[in-house]
C-alpha cells in the first residue's frame, strides 16, 4: 500500500509531466547553488553534485542590508527618544505603562486579524478534507478528519466535545499516536508550538478566528470528514 | 508539520557525513527546493546543513537526522518568512526564465500548499518512495498518501483551469 502508485483518471500526462519536472528543479537548484558571490561550496559533496550552498543572504540581497541600516536607524532613534523624555521628566522615575488601566478585551489585534484570515484563506483553498466516503482506506470508526490551513490533516475523536480544542493525533490506528495539534470549531487547527506558547491568548485567537469565519458566510468552517 | 528542533539523544553509530549528505541530504535538498523555490530552498538547505555539520557529533547519531535537520529548515523559514518575506514557489525568478519547460505546471505546482508539493514532487518527480517522505517529514505514510492524493487532485483542476 505505502507505495501503491496514484490512480490515473485519464490520461492528462500528469505523472509523466511531473517526472520530467524532477531533472528541471535539480537544476535549477544548481545555477541557484552556483549563483553565490564567488564563494566556494561549504563543504565537499563525494557524489560530484552541486555542493551545498553558504548561508548568504546578508551578502546576497542588497535590500536586506538596506532594510537593516533603517532598522538600526529607527532604533537608535527610539533610544535616543527614550533618553529625551527620560531626561525631561522632573522625577527621573522610572518611566512605566499603568497597568491599572489595562482591561482585557477580545478584539483582536490586526496582526491576529491578519494572521487568522491568511489561515481561513488557507482553508478555503486547501478545501475540504477526505470523508469516509472518498477516503481511499478504512476508515478509523469514532474519529473524523480536520484539516490546518497549510493543508496538512489529522485526527481527532468524533465524540469529543469540542468546545475546548481537542487533540489532533497523525494516525489515530497507531499503537501510540502523536498528537500533532489541537483542533475546535470555533478556532479550527493550532500547532503544538502556538498552543503551548505563553502568549498565546485562546480567547482571542477564538475571538478573530469566529470573525473572520462570520465575515466569510460560504466558507466551510468546519473543515472536517464527516 | 512539526517544530520542535532539540536534538533527540543519540541512538546509533556516527554516521559519515559524506555518506548522509550524498543520499539523505540530497533528499532533504530536494524537498526544501520544493517547499520553498531554488534559491530560497537552497539558501534554508544549507542553513539546516551548516547547523548539521556544526553539530554532527550529536546529529550524526540520530535515528533520523534528515527528519531532524526538515524541522531545522522549518524553524529556519519561519524566521526567514517573518524578518524578510514569505518564500514562495515557483519563484518569480524561476517563472521569468525563458528556458523554462512546462511553466504551466510550475505555475500550478505553485497553487499547492507547501506539504502537498513537497510530497507530490518528491514522489512523482524524484521518485522517492512514500517511505522516504515519510521518514524526512516526520509523519505517517498515510498522511502522505493523503497528500499526494489532494496534490495530484488539486494539480488536475489547476491545468485544467490554465
Amino acid at each position: 500500500m505505502d507505495d501503491a502508485p496514484t490512480p490515473t483518471p485519464d490520461d492528462d500526462q500528469l505523472l509523466e509531466r511531473l517526472a520530467a519536472a524532477g531533472p528541471v528543479l535539480d537544476d535549477l537548484y544548481a545555477q541557484a547553488a552556483a549563483v553565490d558571490d564567488g564563494a566556494p561550496a561549504l563543504l565537499p559533496v563525494p557524489d560530484g553534485g552541486h555542493g551545498l550552498r553558504r548561508p548568504s543572504r546578508r551578502s546576497r540581497s542588497p535590500r536586506s542590508r538596506g532594510r537593516a541600516v533603517v532598522a538600526a536607524a529607527v532604533l537608535l532613534l527610539a533610544a535616543v527618544g527614550s533618553i529625551v523624555v527620560w531626561a525631561g521628566r522632573d522625577d527621573h522615575q522610572n518611566i512605566t505603562t499603568d497597568q491599572t488601566t489595562t482591561t482585557t478585551e477580545l478584539e483582536p489585534s490586526a496582526e491576529l486579524a491578519a494572521l487568522v484570515d491568511e489561515r481561513v484563506d488557507g482553508m478555503e483553498t486547501c478545501g475540504p478534507v477526505f470523508t469516509e466516503d472518498d477516503w481511499p482506506r478504512e476508515w478509523p470508526q469514532g474519529w473524523k478528519m480536520v484539516g490546518a490551513p497549510d493543508c496538512w490533516t489529522g485526527w481527532v475523536r468524533a465524540d469529543a466535545e469540542a468546545v475546548q480544542p481537542i487533540a489532533v493525533v497523525d494516525d489515530p490506528q497507531a499503537e501510540e499516536p502523536k498528537q500533532i495539534a489541537w483542533w475546535s470549531p470555533s478556532t479550527g487547527w493550532i500547532t503544538l508550538e502556538e498552543f503551548d506558547d505563553p502568549d498565546f491568548d485562546l480567547a482571542e485567537y477564538r475571538a478573530a478566528y469566529e470573525a473572520e469565519l462570520a465575515s466569510r458566510p460560504t466558507t466551510t468552517t468546519t473543515q472536517t470528514g464527516d | 508539520m512539526s517544530s520542535a528542533s532539540q536534538p533527540e539523544e543519540p541512538s546509533v553509530a556516527l554516521r559519515d557525513f559524506d555518506v548522509f549528505t550524498a543520499h539523505e541530504g540530497k533528499r532533504l535538498q530536494r524537498a526544501l527546493v520544493a517547499a520553498y523555490g531554488p534559491e530560497d530552498g537552497a539558501d534554508i538547505y544549507g542553513d539546516a546543513m551548516l547547523r548539521a555539520w556544526s553539530d554532527w557529533e550529536v546529529v550524526g547519531t540520530m535515528a533520523n537526522p534528515a527528519g531532524y535537520l526538515w524541522r531545522v529548515a522549518q524553524s529556519s523559514h519561519r524566521r526567514y518568512r517573518r524578518w524578510t518575506r514569505k518564500p514562495k514557489f515557483p519563484s518569480r525568478s524561476m517563472i521569468e526564465r525563458n528556458d523554462l519547460t512546462d511553466r504551466d505546471l510550475f505555475l500550478s505546482l505553485g497553487g499547492l500548499s507547501d506539504a502537498e508539493r513537497v510530497a507530490v514532487v518528491m514522489v512523482h518527480a524524484h521518485r522517492a518512495t512514500y517511505q522516504e517522505v515519510a521518514d524526512l517529514l516526520e509523519v505517517p505514510v498515510t498522511t502522505v498518501n493523503n497528500l499526494v492524493h489532494r496534490g495530484l487532485h488539486r494539480l488536475r483542476v489547476h491545468l485544467k483551469e490554465a
